[in-house]
């Protein structure tokens, strides 16, 4: 059941409806949301249900442990257990096909090819998300961020809870968890935040990433060799416009979504295409699952507190396994390399650049000083415009790996961007207007959203239906045929 | 008692505290009931769960009747979907017989006016965004554009400004 269908509206009315009607009824209306939850789930594949219902149990019960385990020891290896139980499906679902094939060429190549046993594994939508979701929960109450829940009620709903089940945003468990502790409330903010982002996500993913995937990226990354390197260029700027739109919106909605149903969301994007570094467009990008591998990966795996060394290491191992999570491929992996290899080296060279104190410093040195002051904090704004124009083109390269249904479309697609000399094809005004516009965007105020929401704070149900009405009617107008799926779901 | 002292008891003395009459309330405008004020009642309004919950269900129910006038085909397809099952029919029936409803009244129009300028905007080239961008033609620019047309540099996709500023004349 996808966000931007009939299906799903009626879905959601009926759900709006009976869970605000069992408001005074916490105990029931946790229920109803994890049956409608499961329900939601079920849509895909019902068989998984199981699995989902597994991973909740297997959760709750290492909490349950934790709260009687007294001895330091015996906490940390339920802990090690619950993380290798929730890897293990991870594992055996999502890369169990790519490891054996890894093995299968491995051998082959050095002489010892053998026939490997086949298993033809479905992928359970979502699985990505929910094993982290369990992986929080048992951490967090590992740490004392959160007592260990007694109801299996909170952690099932935790878990399944249909807005950020299937492609997230990650929610941390300490953020969630106490919200389900109050009764729930629906003030005119959150009603006019959560239309607002509705509509917001239904835009971006249905018109701009919509568009962007059928008439300009899937042609080309299906064939990076027919094309010139200007069409390759526009097609890899579309691909992340469109990767960005399709999530982002994708998750406005399940934000917007959590809302009207009385429960907050952490941002999860906040325009990351303006950022001037690496280190920035983590802090902007997929804010969940960085923050995430930051808390549960680099951080225990000794963060920046053991040298310099090793702080390049602990960002090149989060980043490669924050690469393999999106995916069982090698093009994941080296996706995840380039990130964390243009962290390092950002870092190498952040740690020789003078800081703005330091330059400021030599105004003090008589008119000279005052000078070179003054052209340096004038140049470190072209600085920054050049500073965010080479990110993204750092961002865009590692795109071409997150893309690429191998490594030689990948490199197809590079040697394809040195070639200048073929037509251009694909640029046209619609969709260098809808990319530049898309991008331009990124650089508006941040509060924008809150901005304009807040016109509908005091607004009645007919302003409110009528802009909602006529909002999702002219994104369906603007919208091509048919409702492709997210790109996330497949993580 | 004689007339002097009965006079001067009426009318000079005052009287005694149990013939006063209670004081009347003073010249001040009645007492209204207290209203709190103006913001504050706003922002309980805002606060309402119960009233804010009837507000978005009411939200909701209007964009639904306003998408099934507006995107009467959509309910359409969706019922088509539902229609593979044999329990299904009845609703294709309906929703069939509600599609052809709305658009004898024009109500689909909306979406065909809104989808035609988004299809124009795809297929529009650079030569209709130059046409466009410059105004469309003066007069004495005619002959140049009939020129160019002739030579197949200009498409003249976009209709109305562009259509008739290409218009060619001999």
């Amino acid at each position: 059941m996808l966000f931007p269908t009939l299906s799903f509206g009626i879905f959601f009315l009926g759900v709006f409806a009976a869970a605000w009607e069992l408001r005074k009824w916490p105990e029931a209306r946790k229920a109803f949301l994890v049956g409608v939850s499961y329900i939601f789930y079920a849509c895909w594949d019902w068989r998984f249900t199981v699995l989902l219902a597994a991973s909740s149990l297997i959760n709750y019960t290492a909490g349950r442990l934790l709260a009687v385990t007294e001895s330091e020891s015996g906490r940390r290896q339920l802990v090690a257990i619950a993380v290798v139980l929730n890897l293990g499906i991870l594992a055996v679902f999502k890369y169990f096909g790519f490891f054996m094939e890894s093995l299968s060429e491995l051998l082959t190549h050095v002489g010892l090819a053998r026939d490997l046993p086949f298993l033809e594994i479905l992928l359970p939508i979502g699985i990505s998300f929910f094993t982290f979701h369990g992986i929080s929960y048992v951490v967090d109450v590992y740490r004392g961020k959160i007592p260990a829940e007694e109801s299996p009620l909170d952690v099932c709903l935790y878990i399944s809870f249909f807005p950020q089940l299937v492609a997230g945003p990650i929610i941390r468990a300490a953020d969630f968890l106490p919200q389900l502790k109050t009764e729930p409330k629906l003030d005119r903010v959150m009603v006019a935040n959560g239309i607002v982002l509705i509509l917001l996500g239904l835009f971006k993913k249905m018109v701009i990433a919509n568009y962007l995937a059928n008439e300009l990226v899937d042609g080309v990354f299906f064939d990076p060799s027919a094309y010139s390197g200007p069409d390759l260029l526009l097609a890899l700027y579309g691909y992340a416009v469109q990767i960005y739109c399709d999530f982002s919106g994708y998750t406005d909605i399940a934000i917007g979504v959590a809302l009207l149903l009385g429960y907050h969301f952490k941002p999860n994007f906040m325009q990351p295409y303006r950022a001037a570094s690496l280190r920035e467009f983590w802090q902007r990008w997929h804010i969940s699952l960085s923050s995430w591998l930051r808390d549960y990966l680099y951080k225990p795996l000794g963060g920046n507190r053991h040298g310099t060394a090793l702080t390049y290491r602990n960002l090149l191992i989060t980043m490669l396994l924050g690469g393999l999570w999106h995916g069982a491929a090698l093009t994941f992996i080296v996706w995840g390399a380039i990130h964390g290899t243009a962290l390092v080296i950002e870092r190498m060279i952040l740690a020789f650049k003078p800081a703005p104190a330091q330059v400021l410093q030599l105004a003090g040195y008589g008119p000279v000083g005052r000078v070179l002051a003054f052209g340096t904090m004038g140049g470190q704004a072209f600085g920054k415009a050049f500073s965010v124009f080479v990110t993204f083109n750092i961002v865009c390269l590692a795109w071409i790996f997150f893309r690429s249904e191998s490594m030689a479309y990948a490199f197809d697609y590079l040697r394809g961007l040195t070639d200048w000399s073929g037509p251009v094809e694909r640029a046209t005004p619609f969709l260098v207007a809808l990319i530049f516009v898309s991008l331009a965007a990124h650089f508006v105020s941040e509060d924008l959203v809150e901005r304009v929401s807040a016109k509908l704070h005091d607004s009645g149900a007919l302003t409110l239906g009528a802009v909602l009405g006529f909002g999702i009617l002219f994104i369906w107008a603007m919208a091509p045929e048919g409702v492709a799926p997210f790109i996330y779901f497949q993580f | 008692m004689s007339f002097a002292l009965e006079y001067r008891k009426k009318h000079l003395l005052a009287p005694k505290k149990s013939e006063v009459p209670p004081p009347k309330a003073e010249a001040t405008p009645k007492r209204r009931a207290r209203k709190a004020p103006a913001k504050r009642v706003v922002a309980e309004r805002r606060e309402d769960t119960t009233a804010n919950r009837a507000t978005v269900l009411g939200a909701l129910l209007l964009a639904a009747a306003i998408l099934a006038v507006f995107n009467s085909e959509g309910l359409r397809l969706v019922a088509g979907d539902i229609a593979e099952r044999e329990a299904g029919r009845p609703v294709l029936v309906v929703s069939e017989a509600w599609d052809d409803a709305m658009d004898r009244i024009g109500a689909k129009a909306l979406m065909a006016s809104v989808r035609q300028v988004v299809e124009e905007a795809r297929e529009a080239s650079w030569a209709d965004v130059a046409i466009f961008a410059g105004g469309g033609a003066r007069q004495g620019d005619r002959r140049t554009i009939a020129a160019d047309v002739a030579r197949g540099d200009i498409t003249g996709s976009l209709p109305h400004r562009a259509r008739h500023a290409i218009e060619v004349r001999d």
